[in-house]
């Protein structure tokens, strides 16, 4: 499928098509060809967040009234009756379906965790928040809070906190001294994962019911495993059911709305949207269009079902190509109404939304559903160049929409056309953080190292933030967790204990105050004899909280697998139906845990203080610098000057001696986390990559010796560390990608991030592009795995936090993802501008 | 002659990762020492052949807090060499300063700093050389400063090891100086930016303090040297932006110089040097000015491109075209 020099047209725009550098959230908003795509994206800007009960009503009324049967087929009825029941909405797009739920609404999930969700109605209202808004009814607050009785101790939180034990509670960021972050799972859904497109065009909804029948035919109905697998494939029968159901309802709906329009038009329209999802309610899609009609039910099911996000949407230019090659091939549908019906599926992805708790919106912000990732480009699973029209024509519609989602990833390799770093370059510079860039080199021998096929892992898309993942075989619980690295590092230096330990902690009286400390002691920095000492300090305080995060993360997986099966997901994810287990237990072909250190850079930057301030010139004592970080620099502006300048080594610079630190730091964490046992039947993987988790993971962690103060963020990824005195790297993008490359990035399978900014004078013009290209070649001949980039001025951010109104389309990137940035919370908009602006 | 290992330079700044000064991606040399001065120079650290202190006022953390400036200052500051108020370092007397960088190099703060970094050869190719992955087939090193002909051995050592070691290399420099020094310097050259800020010589000699008399006949010989070259000319306004600036300027890139020059850049004004000369206890020369707006400065320029294109000269806006 390689672009040959035949292929005269890669997307509908020139390849290298300049949109100008950092002109983000600039413009009229009619960036689109298409004017329908420009009316839908007004309309979706201009729609406020809303929350929906309808979901919540539906599936716990089914819950309380089939309470005879196997609990993983009373959830597939809940699916199916919600299914069923909830009111549909219909708009321009050309793509039917929501998430049971209106455009930019949520619903709710009363099954994962529901006491901080009705709390927060009276303590810290939805429509009050200054970032991640939602607005709702009077009644709908108080249908909602009608259900929690029912829910009280019945949810998936319930239980797993029932599960852990007091050492591992007080690692959590909830109930404990947050060297952990579980948002995700321990309060909500799983997702991270994506479908396997291609089966599931390939049957049909009748193709996969068929292949059930005949699996549940062979089993044998006197041993207990058939019994077991029996209600299984029960439940999987209702899910297929109900999302045909589904479909069908809005074949009907569409023809309703066709008959009682006037306009001719819309009315044919409206029919052959009817048309076309009629086709897939029972059958295979037959073209371009049913097929991405397909695809979105596929996946907005998904969200119905549970509110996991970071549900991809997989290697879109590989699984719609042949019905691309078709449809020009038969000249079914031109190219442009292919590009429309593609921006008309962005759309749809940016609708989706997701409510989650006060704390949580600080950790992920932005009101968006998270984690809708879209793989661009790579290679085939033969290890062929996969890039094609397809791929241009994703980023072309990135940049006719400039919106936060998808979220486009793109692979890169080294023997892809020219042309697509150029796409990706051009797109990438307008600032608004899309597309990322991933490096197959690296990605995929990480993938087979943890037992994957190489096809498998050849096929991969990016998930979530940056997580690999074999698309549709794998149930990998990425992101499962932010593991403050720092906070470790800060518990080594004081034998085991919080740098700000005292007797205000609501832990005190059982903690310190009853003779114990957080850690276990493993010495003091007023006591350490050599650096060694320090080193081989936080190497056993690592030990202990990974074993603690471990045993966390199997009560979180054997939660989810009690109480929220999912009946339909497993429908979607290779070798559930085949193996009879359903994905929470285990069904599909690959299973991991993937928590995600973060701050390897300060604790990098700390050891190189230590070691170059106190055992090296011997400026400083171990104790005085203990005391120093004790009293969070009170008194002791000079070293705290010191250690944030350059005349201490920092991680960033191309500097070994600090670099080489960093890669400890990070190194200890990935070490000791590999290859542990999953409840669900995997192995745990470590990433090193924070979203936004810096910013908690900082607010929770004292002063620490790189020379943050008390609470500011912590580093982002694999970047280089930027406290309130300034940015620690000081020596340009080149110097970065050496230091960042010195990490190991292949046992950190489950993902690293680099997040590079950029002032736009950098990335101008073709001399831009071309040191762009180069700069990101020699990344990933270096084995960089990921790196995303930021061109904005400071002048803009400044300006925007000053003038929220006049950027309400401004997009940056924050670690990992998209969001608007006047939907940020203050303290993340702060922490972008503090990162380091790469003036060269 | 010394020796070349003899030979040592200094070098206020190693930028990596340079995008707009020669072809590619480039390490650039920033050489201390320049007997011109522009009014409008963004570089005044520059202005000095040898290493000096800046201070950033308000980067001083405070002396009741810090100190070591003033415990490690030769005279224990007896003599008021650090003038404080407020608590902080505001200015240093550079009569009685001796130089000794000792208060610099202990300042935790980097609010005072040093200009410049003695090295030898080999030290600075040694920073090239850390970026040679990132050269590819065009980039490699761009000598500049100040200006380089001012430590010229240096830069005529390190221009002759870098092409030893097989790196890309080209200088940035006015050309005010001797033509035997500039030739040798060129046999070691892959490329050459230079400027012209002024056709008119006593012009010149005011915005620049020197006549333009001898960089124009060493342009002249450079231009039929065969070295690929690029020419810019910064846009200041109501200094050198006229009509008649423009066409002369073109004329002689035409009819002196044979049009073989590969680009001609029109660089727009700034004043992001400002800061720089209240670091070294320096008056900004253009202070006070009122300048036209960027839209009207924009129209300016391109009226210069527009004339410079009219004589058939390869001129373009900004430094964002790439070279070959």
């Amino acid at each position: 499928m390689a672009i040959t020099n035949t292929m005269l047209e890669y997307g509908v725009e020139p390849f290298d098509q300049d949109w100008g550098t950092g002109k983000s959230g600039m413009g009229d908003g009619n960036f689109s060809p298409y004017p329908r795509i420009n009316k839908l994206r007004k309309i979706f800007l201009d729609t406020p967040h809303t929350i929906d009960e309808k979901r919540a009503v539906i599936w716990t009324e089914t819950l309380k009234n089939n309470v005879e049967k196997p609990y993983i087929v009373r959830c597939a009825e809940a699916f199916r009756e919600v299914l069923r029941r909830v009111p549909l909405y219909i708009n321009e797009n050309l793509i039917l379906g929501d998430m049971a739920a209106p455009p930019r609404s949520a619903p709710v999930f009363p099954e994962f965790s529901y006491d901080w969700f009705v709390e927060e109605f009276d303590s810290a209202p939805f429509n009050e928040r200054d970032g991640d808004r939602f607005e709702y009814t009077k009644e709908t607050e108080e249908i909602l809070k009608s259900l929690h009785p029912y829910w009280k101790g019945r949810t998936v939180h319930d239980l797993a906190k029932s599960l852990m034990t007091d050492e591992e509670l007080k690692g959590e960021a909830t109930y404990g001294k947050a060297l952990f972050f579980p948002g995700n799972y321990f309060f909500g859904g799983v997702g991270h994962c994506s479908p396997r497109f291609e089966l599931l065009f390939e049957k049909g909804w009748k193709g996969i019911r068929e292949k059930i029948e005949k699996a549940q035919a062979a089993l044998d109905l006197s041993t207990p495993e058939g019994v077991q697998k029996n209600n299984f494939y029960r439940a999987e029968l209702i899910a297929v059911e109900a999302i045909s159901i589904y479909i069908q309802r809005y074949v009907d709906e569409a023809r309703k709305l066709a008959s009682e329009t006037k306009d001719e038009q819309r009315k044919k329209e409206l029919l052959n949207c009817a048309k076309v999802c009629e086709r897939i309610v029972e059958d295979p899609p037959t073209d371009f269009w049913e097929a991405l009609q397909m695809a979105w039910f596929i996946t907005v099911a998904i969200l119905i079902e549970s509110n996991g996000h970071s549900i991809a949407y997989g290697r879109f230019d590989q699984y719609m190509y042949p019905y691309y090659k078709k449809a020009i091939a038969e000249g079914s549908y031109t190219k442009d109404f292919m590009q429309e019906l593609i921006e008309c599926f962005w759309i749809k992805v940016c609708e989706l939304t997701k409510i989650r708790d006060a704390g949580s919106t600080q950790a992920f912000g932005g009101v968006e559903i998270g984690g809708p990732s879209l793989t661009l480009g790579g290679v085939t699973p033969g290890g062929e160049d996969a890039v094609n029209e397809l791929s241009f024509m994703g980023i072309d519609a990135l940049a006719h929409l400039r919106l936060q989602a998808p979220w486009v990833t793109t692979r890169h390799h080294p023997n892809q056309p020219y042309e697509w770093w150029v796409k990706c370059t051009k797109v990438a510079k307008m600032g608004f953080g899309l597309p990322s860039f991933f490096n197959d080199e690296v990605i995929i021998p990480s993938m087979v190292n943890r037992g994957r096929a190489i096809e498998d892992a050849r096929d991969y898309n990016a998930l979530g933030c940056v997580e690999p993942d074999a698309g549709g075989r794998e149930y990998g619980w990425h992101d499962m967790c932010f593991f403050n690295m720092n906070k470790v590092f800060e518990l080594a230096l004081n034998n085991g204990r919080c740098l700000n330990c005292n007797d205000t902690c609501p832990r005190y009286e059982f903690c310190a105050g009853a003779g114990k400390q957080l850690g276990i002691p493993t010495g003091s920095l007023a006591d350490f004899k050599t650096f060694e000492e320090v080193k081989e300090a936080y190497d056993k305080q690592m030990k202990h909280w990974v074993d603690c995060l471990v045993g966390f993360c199997n009560s979180c997986d054997i939660a989810h697998q009690t109480r929220k099966p999912l009946p339909y997901l497993s429908l979607l994810i290779e070798d559930c139906i085949e193996k009879g287990i359903d994905v929470t237990a285990g069904g599909a072909r690959y299973n991991f845990i993937g928590p995600q250190g973060l701050a390897a850079a300060n604790v990098g930057d700390g050891l190189a203080a230590i070691k170059k301030l106190i055992f090296e010139e011997k400026k400083i004592t171990g104790a005085e610098m203990l005391d120093a970080l004790k009293k969070d620099w009170e008194g002791y502006e000079a070293m705290h000057a010191l250690v944030n300048s350059s005349k201490v080594p920092h991680y960033g610079n191309d500097d070994l001696y600090a670099d080489e630190l960093a890669r400890f730091a990070a190194l200890s964490y990935c070490k000791h986390l590999e290859k542990r046992p999953t409840a669900h039947g995997g192995i745990f993987q470590p990433g090193l990559y924070p979203v936004s988790g810096n910013i908690p993971a900082g607010a929770n962690n004292w002063a620490t010796p790189d020379g943050r103060k008390a609470g500011e963020p912590t580093a982002d990824g694999v970047s280089p560390v930027h406290t309130s005195r300034g940015s620690h790297d000081i020596s340009g993008p080149t110097a970065v990608v050496k230091s960042v490359s010195t990490l190991d990035h292949c046992i950190a399978s489950n993902g690293t991030l680099l997040n590079m900014k950029f002032t736009p004078s950098t990335l101008a013009g073709e001399v831009g592009d071309e040191n762009f290209i180069n700069m990101m070649q020699v990344y990933f001949q270096r084995k960089g795995m990921h790196n995303q980039i930021n061109v904005i001025s400071r002048e803009v951010l400044e300006d925007a936090v000053k003038n929220p109104e006049q950027y309400k389309g401004l997009i940056v990137r924050v670690a990992g993802y998209s969001a608007f940035f006047t939907e940020l919370d203050p303290s993340l908009q702060q922490d972008l501008i503090e990162r380091t602006e790469l003036e060269f | 002659m010394k020796k070349a290992k003899e030979i040592k330079g200094i070098v206020f700044n190693v930028q990596r990762y340079t995008v707009h000064d020669g072809p590619g991606t480039r390490t650039e040399l920033f050489l201390k020492g320049c007997p011109l001065r522009c009014l409008w120079c963004a570089n005044p650290e520059g202005f000095h052949r040898y290493v000096e202190i800046g201070l950033y006022v308000d980067r001083c953390i405070g002396v009741d807090k810090c100190g070591y400036c003033l415990d490690l200052c030769p005279d224990g500051n007896s003599r008021g060499i650090l003038t404080i108020e407020n608590n902080v370092i505001t200015s240093i007397d550079r009569e009685l300063c001796s130089n000794c960088l000792k208060c610099a190099q202990a300042c935790p703060g980097n609010a005072l700093v040093v200009w410049g970094e003695t090295m030898t050869v080999s030290e600075a190719v040694r920073e090239v050389l850390k970026d040679r992955e990132f050269y590819g087939s065009k980039g490699g090193v761009t000598i500049s400063g100040g200006e380089p002909l001012a430590q010229w051995e240096f830069t005529l050592e390190v221009m002759k090891a870098c092409k030893k070691a097989g790196i890309h290399t080209c200088i940035e420099s006015t050309f005010y100086g001797p033509w035997n020094v500039i030739e040798q310097i060129l046999e070691y050259a892959d490329y050459i930016y230079t400027d012209i800020k002024h056709m008119d010589s006593d012009k010149h000699k005011e915005y620049i303090g020197a006549g333009n008399e001898l960089i124009l006949e060493n342009l002249t010989r450079i231009s039929k040297m065969g070295i690929p070259y690029v020419i810019r000319m910064p846009v200041i306004p109501y200094h050198n932006d006229s009509p008649e600036n423009a066409r002369a300027t073109a004329a002689f890139i035409v009819d002196a110089m044979g049009n073989t020059v590969r680009q001609v850049q029109l660089l727009a004004f700034h004043e992001y040097g400002r800061v720089k000369y209240d670091t070294l206890g320096l008056k900004y020369p253009l202070e006070g000015r009122k300048w036209p707006d960027r839209v009207e400065q924009k129209a300016r320029i391109t009226e210069i491109l527009d004339i410079m294109k009219s004589y058939g000269v390869p001129a373009v806006i900004g430094s964002n075209e790439s070279v070959d």
